[in-house]
């Protein structure tokens, strides 16, 4: 899991919270440790997701890089073939 | 990028083990790239990492240490999800950039497919228009040389193919087409030098068409374009005009002012296979025309009515600067607008 720190550090922080019930302001900071903590594991997954989004982004964007070279290198060599058609006098 | 991610990984583990092992001052916590981008991507999150920071700093100084230390705790979990959340902003950024790069490509892309199939097409016509020009130079001067060659005879074979396949389309009987496959084959076969048997078979082939078309009242829809492609075929220039199909050639006159038998034996058979309607032939002749025009265009008349229906092309005189002296146009009238 890729924010496992975060998520485990929120467990801790509620399992604290739950065993200091006599110390209210102890309690209140616990829980306080314990949503940022979820914040952080939700931005942490946001930020994973990115990540995987951008991969993905990066190599379709190789794979069309190639394709239009390739098809550019293809539109070149039939205009050189046509060019020399042309040359070579035959009319369309 | 890379370099940008790396850094906000380092300082962010930074952080982390500094929170984790001092107290530490509110610039060494606060005061680092990621935390300057962690403020400027996602000011929310920054906020409350300040906010329990400054309450870690009032609990310091009330001498509560374990307070001091939980707020601690949270400003630093604060801040690395701002330092997340601004590394997401950014990877985002740099996706949406690769997009619209992916976008450019993929419109290069395509417009140069649809390039491609153009020039391919181009290069398609280039090439049927080259062989289509090579095989009426063969057929065109068929009758001019006593001998022909093998590429001569394999347009012609191919060309006669060709015909009877169109003849069965157009409904000839296998009476009609079964004796001249039989000899397309024999002339295949033994690959005579002599250019007669296999003109005459030619010939043959674009009749028996004709007939098959002269079953029908009128032409049919899609006639002009085949008397084009067979005309250019065959030797001739042709052009669809509003008044009909316009047939030219420069060859009906020798070179000596004689009439061509080769240039007239083909208009014969473009007649044949094109039976419908009146032709109608002008010859170019140079301003004031003397006898000697006359008496040409009077033996190309002549040669011309040798033909089954004498009256069908009548033919006439012109005087123009448009063509040169000698040059014949005829008007098949009946395949206009086909």
């Amino acid at each position: 899991m890729y924010a496992k720190g975060a998520l485990e550090q929120a467990r801790r922080a509620l399992q604290a919270s739950s065993g200091s019930l006599e110390d209210a302001q102890a309690v209140s900071r616990m829980q306080q440790i314990a949503r940022a903590a979820m914040v952080l594991a939700e931005r942490q997954l946001g930020r994973r997701r990115a990540q995987a989004e951008l991969f993905a982004t990066q190599r379709r964007l190789a794979t069309m890089r190639e394709r239009a070279t390739a098809q550019r290198r293809a539109l070149e060599a039939l205009m050189r073939d046509r060019a020399s058609l042309a040359r070579g006098g035959a009319q369309p | 990028m890379t370099w940008r991610a790396v850094l906000i990984l380092w300082c962010v583990a930074g952080l982390a083990c500094a929170a984790q092992q001092t107290p530490g001052t509110f610039d060494s916590f606060f005061a680092s790239p990621a935390a300057d981008l962690a403020r400027e991507h996602a000011p929310d999150l920054y906020e409350q990492a300040r906010t329990a920071w400054t309450a870690a700093e009032g609990a310091q100084r009330h001498k509560d240490g374990a307070a001091a230390d939980d707020q601690r705790t949270e400003a630093r979990l604060w801040l690395t999800a701002a330092v997340a959340e601004a590394e997401r902003v950014q990877l985002d950024r740099r996706r949406a950039e690769l997009q619209r790069e992916e976008e450019r490509w993929a419109k290069q892309l395509a417009r140069d497919q649809q390039a491609s199939a153009v020039v391919a097409r181009d290069i398609s016509r280039y090439e049927a228009r080259a062989v289509a020009l090579d095989e009426a130079e063969r057929l065109s001067a068929l009758s001019e040389r006593p001998t022909l060659n093998d590429a001569t005879l394999d347009a012609i074979l191919t060309r006669v193919r060709l015909n009877l396949a169109l003849a069965e389309a157009l409904g000839a009987s296998d009476e009609q087409l079964q004796p001249l496959r039989e000899r397309a084959e024999v002339t295949a076969r033994r690959r005579p030098h002599s250019a007669k048997a296999a003109e005459a078979l030619l010939w043959k082939t674009e009749a028996l068409i004709g007939q098959m078309r002269a079953q029908w009242p009128e032409p049919r829809p899609g006639a002009s374009i085949e008397l084009v492609e067979t005309a250019l075929a065959t030797g001739f220039a042709a052009d669809r005009m509003g008044s009909g199909v316009l047939i030219r050639s420069e060859r009906f006159f020798t070179s000596n002012g004689n009439v061509s038998n080769a240039t007239v034996k083909r208009f014969h058979g473009l007649l044949a296979a094109f039976p419908h309607g009146p032709v109608a032939c002008q010859v170019a002749v140079p301003e004031l025309p003397g006898r000697v025009w006359a008496h040409r265009v009077a033996r190309l008349v002549e040669r011309l009515r040798r033909m089954d229906d004498p009256g069908r092309v009548s033919t006439g005189m012109v005087v123009t600067r448009s063509l040169s002296a000698g040059a014949v146009q005829c008007t098949f009238a009946a395949y206009r607008g086909l």
